[in-house]
Formats: structure tokens, C-alpha cells, sequence
């Protein structure tokens, strides 16, 4: 995947300092860190078939599994206990031009959003939407985003837009002097 | 009804779409919370274990604590969660169509995050600025930006 024209964008992540820091068990270095990157296909390999050179595509955290060992096979990806793939960690992430992904970590992104604005949807914004989708609130419910911060401030707009009822707690003074100024 | 202490902070919260705003320095936030008549989901971003655990008691029925911000140890009272069928659990980011959804969730319905951004060459600025935590919210290197 190149991020040739201009049009690639990479996310600058909290968790990317783990690289930084030497915190994942057996990762090799050099490694380039970026985990949240929207940019356009510039090469496809062999054998895959769902992209095509052009296409916008975006990658996020999760870089891959083995599909096949018994957590796989439940579906929990992220347990993945043979070939757990995180992107700028197991493999060279997008703090570069260019990004070589495994083709199962590839998202597909609408026109209507910009480089910029999609890419720290790719794991800030897909970790709030997931965590409230898949945890059982139900339309009318009250929903609490606790701290607003580059997850809480995705967090707070996501439960309205389902009719959820948003509610927010601030404890970080800094970050109430940053909310007056 | 919104909860706040600061006039700009509130407003700032509505702006972001939050319908009730708790200051959980002038109030107890798990108080609040109940009365409302308690939080089905809390989604805990800070990277606080106290302020986590400040909100614990706020939970509902069945409701359920989702921790994604990475604090220390966090405190919870096993009456709590037994007596109300409660739970504390954690949630890992998602897989490639995760984030292709949230995508077309984000899109159709307006949602996206505030950005600073950063050209590629001033990467480790970039980083470092993202590591203050003072950033508002998401920092982002674009590769089209000029330094």
C-alpha cells in the first residue's frame, strides 16, 4: 500500500510507544511503528484478489491471524494463539511512504472521507465503536464515556448518533484548563 | 440535564454531543450516574485507576464497565458486582471490516475526531506531542502536508 499523491495519512498513536519502548515480547527492530493509516493500493501480491491498485484502503491494529487454531475458529481473532499479527509491531507500520500490509488487514474507506479525518478511525475510533456496539446497550439506554481524550472525545459523539444517552466525567485537571483556554 | 462545572467546558460537551455533563472533582460521578438510574455501559478512556474506580458504583443492573484506556490496578467491590449481575471487562481494538464499519458509521452519521497535524519529517515531534497528552485530540502525519 503507497501513500503516493499525497493522499496517505498515518495516525500517531499512545500505543505506539510500545515499539519505542522494547515492550512486546520478540519484536524485532528495526521497526517502523504506525498503526492507523489510510492511504491508496500501489502494488497488489499474488493470489489476492479483493484490491485493486487505486483503491483507498485503511489498516488498523490488527494485522492478522492464523484462522485456523481453535480461538480462530471461534472467532476470537484477537486471541489468535499461531500467527497474531499487530500492525507496527509484527510487521513495519506507517510511520513511512509506503506500507506492505497482509490483505485480510486491509478496510475499505468511503469517498466521503478524507485521508485526515478517516485515518484515527482505523483503531481509536473502531475501539470506541466496537466496545459500545458489541456490549449490549440498547437505544434509550444511558451510556457513560468516561475522560476526554483522542478516544473518550470519538466516544462521546458515537452514542448520540444512536440514540443513546451520552454522558461524560472529567477528572484530568490539565485537560479542563486545555477544554477553557 | 447537564452536569458541568466550568460554563465553557459544558458547552464544549454538548458541542460534542453528550446530553449530561459530570464534573467528578465537584460531584461524585457514580451519584450522578444513579440518578439517572445508572450507566448500562461505561466506556473508561482515562488512564486513571481512580477515576475508574470513582465510577464503578454507577453502574446499572446488568451493566457493564468497558475499560480501553490502560491505568493501574483498578478496585472493585465484589458485592457490587454480584449483587447487580455487574461486570468489569476489557476490549480490543477489532478487525480490518471493524474498522471498515466504523468507517461507514462515521461517515453517514457525521462522526469524526479533531486533529492535529503533523508533515512526515516532523514525525518525532509529531510523537512526542501525542506522548504530552495535551493534544486535541488525535495527532496525524500527513504525507501531503509541507513542513
Amino acid at each position: 500500500m503507497g501513500a503516493d499523491q499525497g493522499r496517505g495519512v498515518c495516525g500517531v498513536y499512545h500505543s505506539d510507544s510500545v515499539v519505542k519502548e522494547g515492550l512486546p515480547p520478540g519484536v524485532q527492530y528495526p521497526r517502523v511503528p504506525g498503526h492507523e493509516v489510510i492511504g491508496v493500493v500501489d502494488g497488489v501480491g499474488e493470489g489476492v484478489k479483493p484490491w485493486k491498485n487505486g483503491q483507498r484502503v485503511g489498516v488498523g491494529w490488527h494485522g492478522g491471524n492464523c484462522g485456523y487454531c481453535d480461538h480462530c475458529r471461534r472467532g476470537e481473532f484477537f486471541a489468535c494463539e499461531v500467527a497474531l499479527l499487530t500492525t507496527g509491531i509484527s510487521f513495519d507500520g506507517s510511520y513511512a511512504e509506503y506500507l506492505v500490509a497482509p490483505a485480510e488487514a486491509l478496510a475499505s474507506v468511503p469517498n466521503e472521507f478524507s485521508a485526515v479525518d478517516g485515518a484515527p478511525l482505523m483503531c481509536a475510533g473502531v475501539t470506541t465503536f466496537n466496545a459500545l456496539r458489541n456490549n449490549g446497550a440498547r437505544s434509550g439506554d444511558v451510556v457513560a464515556v468516561l475522560g476526554i481524550g483522542g478516544l473518550g472525545h470519538l466516544g462521546c459523539s458515537t452514542p448520540q448518533r444512536w440514540d443513546l444517552r451520552p454522558w461524560r466525567s472529567r477528572v484530568e485537571k490539565t485537560r479542563e484548563r486545555s477544554l477553557k483556554n | 440535564m447537564a452536569i458541568a462545572r466550568g460554563k465553557d467546558k459544558g458547552a464544549f460537551a454538548k458541542k460534542l454531543g453528550a446530553f449530561h455533563y459530570i464534573d467528578s472533582q465537584a460531584s461524585d460521578p457514580a451519584a450522578e450516574l444513579n440518578k439517572l438510574g445508572g450507566a448500562k455501559v461505561v466506556i473508561a478512556t482515562v488512564t486513571n485507576a481512580e477515576a475508574m474506580t470513582a465510577v464503578l458504583g454507577g453502574l446499572a443492573p446488568n451493566g457493564v464497565f468497558i475499560v480501553i484506556g490502560a491505568a493501574g490496578p483498578i478496585s472493585v467491590d465484589p458485592i457490587l458486582l454480584i449483587s447487580g449481575c455487574r461486570s468489569v471487562k476489557g476490549w480490543y481494538s477489532g478487525t480490518s471490516i471493524d474498522s471498515q464499519d466504523t468507517l461507514s458509521f462515521s461517515a453517514l452519521n457525521g462522526v469524526q475526531s479533531m486533529n492535529e497535524v503533523f508533515p512526515l519529517e516532523r514525525a518525532a515531534e509529531a510523537y512526542d506531542r501525542m506522548m504530552s497528552g495535551k493534544a486535541r485530540f488525535r495527532v496525524v502525519l500527513n504525507l501531503a502536508a509541507k513542513s
